[in-house]
């Protein structure tokens, strides 16, 4: 992996746009600078476009720079509140650029925002030209330089100074023996071992499951053997039940041959039995037409008649009691007038005796009229009792449409009474054709008949049961077949799995064990063959422990006690570089300051050396560290660019390409 | 001084355990050739290889567990 470019917007000293070009040729870059210059903002600058936090040095708790500190002073005054930082570099033939924006929110509007709860953050991956998603940007970062190894490749003056102490402590050498041993891909095959023994876990539950399983087959196999015998049953009843079935159409076939033979008389007595239905029927019709007339007559002849007659009757008694009277009071007005003939003709009074007068004569005469007068008037009134009743011209409405209607029922009657006789006639013939036992026997042959299709329908139906049976264990034979399969084969391959897991666990822990050992060893061989290189004094030696504590000793192996700060640092250039060397991890390595500590002698060794430890080093360095007329020489074979960076007023710096040292005098 | 191939180094380790008397890879040596046993493990390996960095250890268990499965099925047949 190589850096090619580095661009920083409005971050700590580079206000505006600023950038690093590193061209590919050589593995060295060296970049001059006096304090305050933006040496260490460069290392945040890198930690920030990669992991998004740049942890402050000076924090004893580890604390990260909030996004006012990262922020250019004077662009932050401006109101330029953002910064921008891009990284393009190479590795393995792809091209990649990292650009991680932080901004001011669109919705802040307060006057001056510090909080970082204020800002964004935005994280674009292109790898050969392509944006990569959101999702997928930070961890290709992490694939490429993990975060957990970047104190190796990012080294800040700190960790120079102070890594072989910090080695020393329990709690921070356990986690940058974590950190090593990630960088050595130790853990690789540490993971993979925890993984394969995990896998194999799983896999030996599903063996114990499967022991299950071949307890299921054994019962599988038991029903299956059930089912064999149930499948037998049903063929021998299916063949029963067909053999019966065939008896029972032959014997049916049988008797309707015969029933054909009788087709004749059983025609016959089907005639019968329809004219003795018919001759049925008409008898009730005469039953009910007989009815019919009686009613009729009563109700329209009798009846109305017997009325009139009763009130005919009532009339002509009421017209003799009146004759009766009228009568009897013309005989009394005869008397009357007899006595009054006689007393006028006598002209004595007829009752006395004694004489009348004139005058009484006259009375008497006048009287006499008036009697004649009322005797003509009864007789006017008097009409002779009839002795015949009811009279024709009474009762000949009601007659004449009786005896219509009447007529034509008595004709219907007659035509149903002719029907009856015919239909009689032909049933006597026909039971002269034939006798009622062989209308018995045809009788008797349908009834056989009829039982025999019944078989033939229950035969047919019990034959399809079996059949469906027979189906239906055929299928569970099947279906136990293959559970007794799959039983079996599941747990076969269940124990496989278990057991190749458990080798190949075993496999990984074994060359785990082996790669372990040997990578520490690696990295002591080199750390300790570069601490030789670099010290100047004879003798001393370092030695890696298990842990990756380094301990100094002297020439008899003994401990050398506390290393000095020169000491240190030789330490910590000589770890890196066999870390470097040994890592999983192929970037470039960026250093600040690294011969803060050193003395002139040591410093050189190490501008000798420094090249070497990755394919490309990217230096920090201040006047102290850089002497021009001792190191041109040395660093000039491998060097791919220099810059000077050059303090412009009190907060910000400009990249000057090219090593200026008017620029670095202060 | 040349960058060592680590991942050739510790793949070489684990064909060399291959040779190794490990008693519980017996079985798998029974199963499977020694080329193909070699190309399982190298399978193997290249995956925890390129997702050293992922932390998400069950995508990693998933695939492996799900490999295994299709060999082990494969040389069942």
């Amino acid at each position: 992996m190589r850096y090619k470019k580095l661009t920083l917007e409005n971050f700590r000293t580079f206000q505006g746009k600023h950038e690093f070009v590193f061209p590919d040729n050589k593995p060295l870059v060296v970049i001059h600078a006096i304090n305050g210059t933006g040496k260490s903002a460069m290392l945040h600058a890198m930690n920030y476009v990669l992991y998004g936090e740049a942890i402050n040095p000076k924090s004893l708790s580890g604390d990260k720079f909030s996004i006012k500190q990262l922020l250019s002073i004077p662009a932050y005054e401006n109101n330029n509140r953002f910064f921008s930082i891009t990284l393009e570099f190479e590795n393995e033939g792809k091209n990649y650029e990292i650009n991680r924006r932080t901004q001011l929110r669109g919705d802040v509007s307060i006057p001056n925002p510090e909080e970082d709860r204020y800002y964004e953050t935005l994280l674009y991956v292109k790898k050969d030209g392509e944006v990569l998603s959101a999702a997928m940007s930070q961890p290709e970062i992490e694939n490429l330089i993990n975060k957990a190894v970047s104190r190796f490749f990012l080294v800040n003056r700190e960790e120079i100074q102070e890594l072989d102490t910090a080695l020393l402590d329990e709690r921070e050498n356990e986690l940058i023996k974590s950190e090593i041993e990630k960088s050595l891909g130790v853990e690789v095959l540490e993971r993979g071992k925890n993984i394969l023994n995990n896998i194999a876990i799983e896999f030996n539950k599903e063996a114990v499951k499967d022991t299950d399983n071949s307890k299921k087959a054994e019962k599988s196999r038991e029903d299956y053997e059930g089912e064999v015998e149930r499948v037998e049953k049903a063929k021998i009843s299916i063949a029963e039940l067909k053999k019966k079935l065939n008896e029972t159409q032959e014997k049916l076939l049988s008797l309707e041959k015969e029933q054909n033979s009788m087709k004749s008389i059983e025609e016959e007595a089907a005639k019968k039995q329809l004219l003795s239905e018919q001759l049925n029927s008409f008898e009730k019709q005469k039953i009910e037409k007989t009815n019919s007339i009686r009613e009729y007559v009563m109700k329209n002849w009798f009846l109305p008649i017997s009325d009139i007659a009763i009130k005919e009757y009532e009339n002509a008694k009421r017209a003799q009691e009146d004759a009766h009277q009228i009568k009897s009071k013309l005989q009394n007005i005869s008397l009357e007038i007899k006595k009054l003939e006689s007393e006028i003709k006598t002209e004595k009074c007829k009752n006395c005796n004694q004489p009348i007068n004139k005058t009484q004569v006259e009375k008497i005469k006048k009287k006499l009229e008036m009697e004649f007068k009322s005797k003509q008037e009864l007789e006017a009134q008097y009409i002779e009792p009839t002795e015949v009743f009811p009279s024709v011209q009474v009762i000949s409405p009601y007659i004449q449409p009786s005896i219509d209607t009447l007529e034509a029922l008595e004709s219907q009657l007659a035509s149903l009474e002719l029907d009856i006789f015919t239909i009689k006639n032909s049933i006597s013939k026909i039971d002269k054709g034939f006798d009622d036992s062989l209308i018995a026997e045809v009788k008797n042959l349908r009834v056989k008949i009829k039982q025999q299709q019944e078989i033939e329908t229950l035969t047919k139906q019990d034959l399809e049961n079996k059949e469906h049976e027979l189906k239906m264990y055929s299928n569970r034979l099947k279906s136990l077949e293959k559970d007794i399969e799959k039983y079996t084969s599941d747990t076969k391959t269940s124990t496989k799995k278990s057991q190749f897991a458990k080798g190949i666990r075993d496999l990984f822990e074994n060359a785990f064990e082996k790669f372990r050992d040997s990578a520490r060893e690696d990295v002591a061989k080199l750390a300790k063959a570069v601490f030789e290189n670099l010290i100047n004094t004879q003798g001393f030696q370092i030695d890696l422990e298990n842990d990756y504590s380094i301990s100094l000793k002297d020439e008899n192996g003994r401990n050398a006690g506390t290393p000095s700060a020169g000491q240190s640092g030789v330490i910590a250039i000589s770890l890196i570089t066999a870390l470097a060397k040994n890592s999983v991890t192929n970037a470039p390595i960026i250093m600040d300051s690294p011969m803060a500590s050193l003395d002139d002698i040591h410093t050189k060794k190490v501008w000798e050396f420094i090249h070497q430890i990755a394919d490309q080093v990217i230096l920090f360095v201040f006047p102290g560290e850089y002497d021009e007329k001792e190191h041109r020489k040395i660093i000039q074979k491998n060097l791919s660019i220099e810059y000077t960076l050059e303090k412009v007023g009190v907060y910000n710096a400009k990249i000057i390409q090219g090593y200026k040292p008017q620029l670095l005098e202060g | 001084m040349k960058k060592k191939d680590r991942k050739k180094q510790i793949l070489d380790l684990i064909y060399e355990s291959l040779e190794d008397n490990i008693a519980t890879t017996t079985p798998m040596k029974k199963l499977f050739t020694k080329n193909k046993l070699e190309e399982i493990v190298e399978f193997i390996y290249e995956v925890f290889w390129e997702e050293k960095f992922n932390p998400d250890e069950k995508i990693i268990a998933k695939k492996i567990k799900e490999y295994i499965d299709l060999e082990i099925k494969a040389n069942s047949k």
